[in-house]
């Protein structure tokens, strides 16, 4: 060869990548069963063959910028063909959960989410904002009125006033959103950098993207997990259910003046009620697949854990408040309502760094792909590992 | 039968089981070779060519047999099984039990018999691409040159056509097995392998789509004594193929099936390849390969294959071959993996490369022998002394220089004892 390559390996990303739920990523030789056998790789947009090799050369800037990574459901029908027990949907799973961390602001917030010794802290701040909301409303008096079992009050809202909740939701959102916005636009430009595209505008590509979520077509060509991807579309539903559920219910409360609680058979609540056994449904479904069948689920990380169960939290205790306002005992129904308010507070706050994240990012790059046509799968195939092919600054060229 | 007491025996009659006894027989040594099938030769037999030379087998086999033939030292016995091997070196006691051939040694191979017999058996000589008669002539080179009747028909009436063609009165369909005793100083385990089961590869299509075959299949139908007498035919409709595809590493190197490389078989498809280029001029052959393992001079062949321009290297293993309705045809998919793009390719004929399966995985010598975690017998010190594809996976030539250094380890351990 008169070439000589050089290539800058990222060692400590590959370890990130090990961590996060990659660790049988060095075992791949490059067969390229996976893309072959992968539902979703076709035409020219061909993976995880590529992502294999830059994951184990620590090729971190590549990984970051390849709209392919999102495109994989980690159905693990590549994982199940490996010959090598490499496990390639496991690994494109880690490298997702890698990348939104990476594309994190603040920095700190992604090493926080990722580590189980920061959990307490996560947990500690919602609970010291709630708890202050608390004491600051009942001036430390912890004068709560006992209300009646059965009543039809609105009780909680002397123990959190909806007023204070909401506008910190709001607010809070606010922030979350912005910050969420600067990793994503980190994203975004990175994706560009493979070239403008030839397909539909970012609004139509946008909406085709949302229908495809929608419908979950493509989660269901991942053959060997069919149920995972019912699961996980109940799971979204419930979820918009829920957000529209709480953006009604405002609406009502303060545009229309009705005082909650609103009643069971309002369509309020009941889409309310639905979302909840939505995500409920959902969500114990995945739990039970995790917990039980592991060669297909793949690698269980942290991430994934911490994530599904707070949705369990937020949709269980918001199923058990309406029942214990009714039946009691109040200090039960109290605490269980602080543990709700909690887990939504930790799922909407922290969600730009846990795995709440996926769904921007692959939606992102879902859009992506399409507005860029074919120029997006040019990229990609440019950039397999062919040196002479090699596009990319990390590997410069040198007379030998 | 007769008890016999050796100072070797061998057990297995192909390429390295001759090899180690016919070695230890020429210089001096008493030897026994157990073969339970009803020929000498093994898997060798059924080649058509043999890299590197890609010559046949034909003058490697009757060099061999003629040594067997002309040495009183070496008493062969074909379908002749081990059912049990005990003691130590310097004495171990190996139980026979001798088959019925069903026919006697006033054979003279005429073939009156099979002309006769209307009764058929699928060919496993030829990996059931064809079928021979119920009494039938393992191949052309069969060493001890008999027919042999199948088990499974020996008791049917419709054999007496058979029986009463012959014109010399060979066919003894009467005859029982029997049971004797080697008492031998070493024992030689040279049991060789199978292909592995193409059928468990289930992306690959093989048993589902007709035009799927495996290696050992194309020997068979490249060998002028096979199934189509040397015609490189698809068995769907039996008409040339235009496009053949060469699936690498078939079932190999992988841990859902056998995990390790059997070291032969991307010199063997470039040698395949080469049949269908000299049979068949104007039909192109694809390779789909993870890489190319041509070590040493085997990599000259590899060298010379890519100067063939009708003849393909495509790097990327073929992870799915399915059927074209109506045609016979196939599509195979693999990701070029130097150009990141992912292909189907329509061909007329599939050729697996099937890995080697040691038949010491289901049968090893004796319960307390050590094998590796596939099956094969690791060598140790003392003990039964694994031979040729026994003891691990290798090609004709390396099979038999590795029969004679365990001929010499043979030796020794008789020597020692």
């Amino acid at each position: 060869m008169s070439q000589r390559l050089k290539i800058d390996p990222d060692i400590d990303f590959v370890r990130e990548l090990h961590k996060a739920g990659g660790s049988d990523l060095k075992k791949c030789y490059q067969c390229a069963t996976c893309s072959v056998v992968c539902g979703l790789s076709e035409g020219s947009t061909v993976f995880p063959r590529k992502e294999m090799i830059w994951a184990q050369w620590g090729l971190k800037d590549r990984l970051m910028a390849d709209p392919h990574v999102w495109l994989c459901h980690q159905c693990n029908d590549c994982s199940e063909h490996c010959p090598r027990g490499a496990r390639p949907g496991d690994v494109l799973a880690a490298a997702r959960t890698t990348i939104y961390r990476e594309f994190a602001f603040p920095a700190f917030m992604g090493r926080a989410l990722a580590s189980p010794k920061a959990l307490p802290y996560l947990i500690l701040v919602p609970v010291l904002v709630l708890l202050g909301i608390i004491f600051s409303n009942d001036a430390l008096g912890f004068n709560v009125p006992p209300p009646e079992t059965g009543t039809k009050g609105g009780f909680f809202k002397y123990f959190l006033p909806h007023g204070i909740l909401e506008m910190l939701f709001i607010s809070g959102n606010m922030v979350i959103f912005a910050f969420a916005a600067v990793g994503l636009m980190r994203f975004w430009k990175g994706l560009k950098s493979d070239g403008s595209g030839d397909g539909p505008r970012f609004i139509p590509s946008l909406i085709q993207t949302a229908l495809e979520i929608a419908g979950h077509s493509k989660f269901r060509k991942c053959t060997v997990n069919v149920t995972r991807s019912w699961a996980h579309l109940l799971v979204i539903f419930g979820f918009f259910a829920a957000m529209a559920t709480a953006g009604l219910a405002l609406i009502d409360m303060t545009l229309l003046g009705h005082a909650p609680p609103i009643p069971f058979f309002h369509p309020i609540k009941i889409l309310g009620n639905l979302s909840a056994v939505a995500l409920l449904l959902g969500s114990g479904t995945l739990i039970v697949r995790r917990l039980t069948d592991s060669e297909k689920v793949g690698a269980n990380s942290y991430a994934d854990w911490l994530f599904l169960i707070v949705i369990f939290v937020v949709s269980s205790t918001g199923t058990l408040l309406q029942i214990l306002r009714q039946v009691g005992p109040f200090e039960l129904a109290y605490a269980n309502y602080f543990i709700h308010i909690l887990s939504v507070f930790f799922l909407l706050w922290y969600a730009p760094y846990s795995k709440f994240a996926h769904m921007f990012y692959r939606t992102l790059a879902l859009v992506y792909s399409r507005s860029a046509g074919s120029a997006a799968r040019g990229a990609a195939s440019q950039a397999a590992d062919r040196p002479d092919g090699d596009p990319e600054s990390e590997q410069t060229e040198q007379a030998a | 039968m007769e008890n016999l007491t050796v100072d070797i025996c061998v057990v297995g009659g192909g390429m390295a089981g001759m090899t180690a006894a016919i070695e230890a027989a020429e210089i001096g040594k008493e030897v026994a070779l157990i073969e339970k099938e009803a020929f000498l030769g093994g898997r060798v037999a059924r080649m058509y060519h043999y890299f590197p030379k890609q010559c046949p087998p034909t003058c490697g086999l009757e060099i061999n047999f003629r040594r067997i033939r002309q040495n009183p030292r070496i008493h062969y016995f074909t379908l002749a099984d081990v059912e049990s091997v005990d003691g130590q070196d310097g004495a171990y006691t190996v139980k026979v039990r001798q088959n019925p051939r069903f026919v006697n040694e006033k054979c003279t191979a005429c073939g009156e018999c099979e002309t006769a017999c209307e009764l058929e058996r699928d060919s496993d000589f030829d990996y059931g691409l064809k079928k021979t008669k119920a009494v039938y002539l393992p191949h052309s080179m069969t060493f001890p040159l008999r027919h042999v009747v199948d088990p499974a028909f020996a008791g049917d009436a419709k054999m007496k056509a058979a029986v009463d063609a012959c014109p010399v009165d060979a066919i003894d369909l009467g005859q029982q097995a029997e049971n004797f005793e080697v008492a031998a100083g070493a024992v030689v385990w040279a049991t060789g392998w199978k292909p592995y089961d193409a059928a468990k590869i289930e992306n690959l299509g093989f048993g589902q789509c007709k035009n799927v075959i495996t290696n050992v299949m194309m020997e068979r139908l490249a060998a002028p004594n096979g199934p189509t007498e040397g015609k490189i035919l698809r068995p769907s409709d039996q008409k040339e193929p235009t496009k053949v595809a060469f699936a690498q590493c078939a079932g190999s190197r992988d841990e859902n099936h056998l995990p390790y490389c059997s070291a032969v078989c991307c010199a063997a498809t470039i040698k395949q390849a080469a049949y269908v280029r000299e049979k068949l001029p104007d039909a192109e052959v694809h390779v789909f390969y993870i890489d190319i393992r041509t070590p040493g001079r085997l990599e000259d062949i590899y060298t010379n294959a890519q100067e063939d321009e009708k003849l393909f290297f495509h790097r990327g293993k073929a992870a799915r071959v399915t059927e074209k309705p109506g045609t016979g045809n196939l599509m195979i998919e693999a990701e070029n993996t130097l150009t990141g793009e992912k292909s189907e390719m329509e061909v007329d004929l599939v050729v697996l490369a099937t890995g080697m399966v040691p038949n010491t995985a289901d049968a090893p010598p004796t319960s307390d022998a050590v094998r590796d975690d596939w099956g094969f017998l690791v060598d140790g010190d003392t003990g039964v002394i694994g031979a040729g594809v026994a003891s691990r996976p290798l090609d004709v030539s390396a099979s038999v220089q590795d029969a004679t250094g365990k001929a010499m380890k043979a030796i020794c351990t008789k020597a020692r004892e």
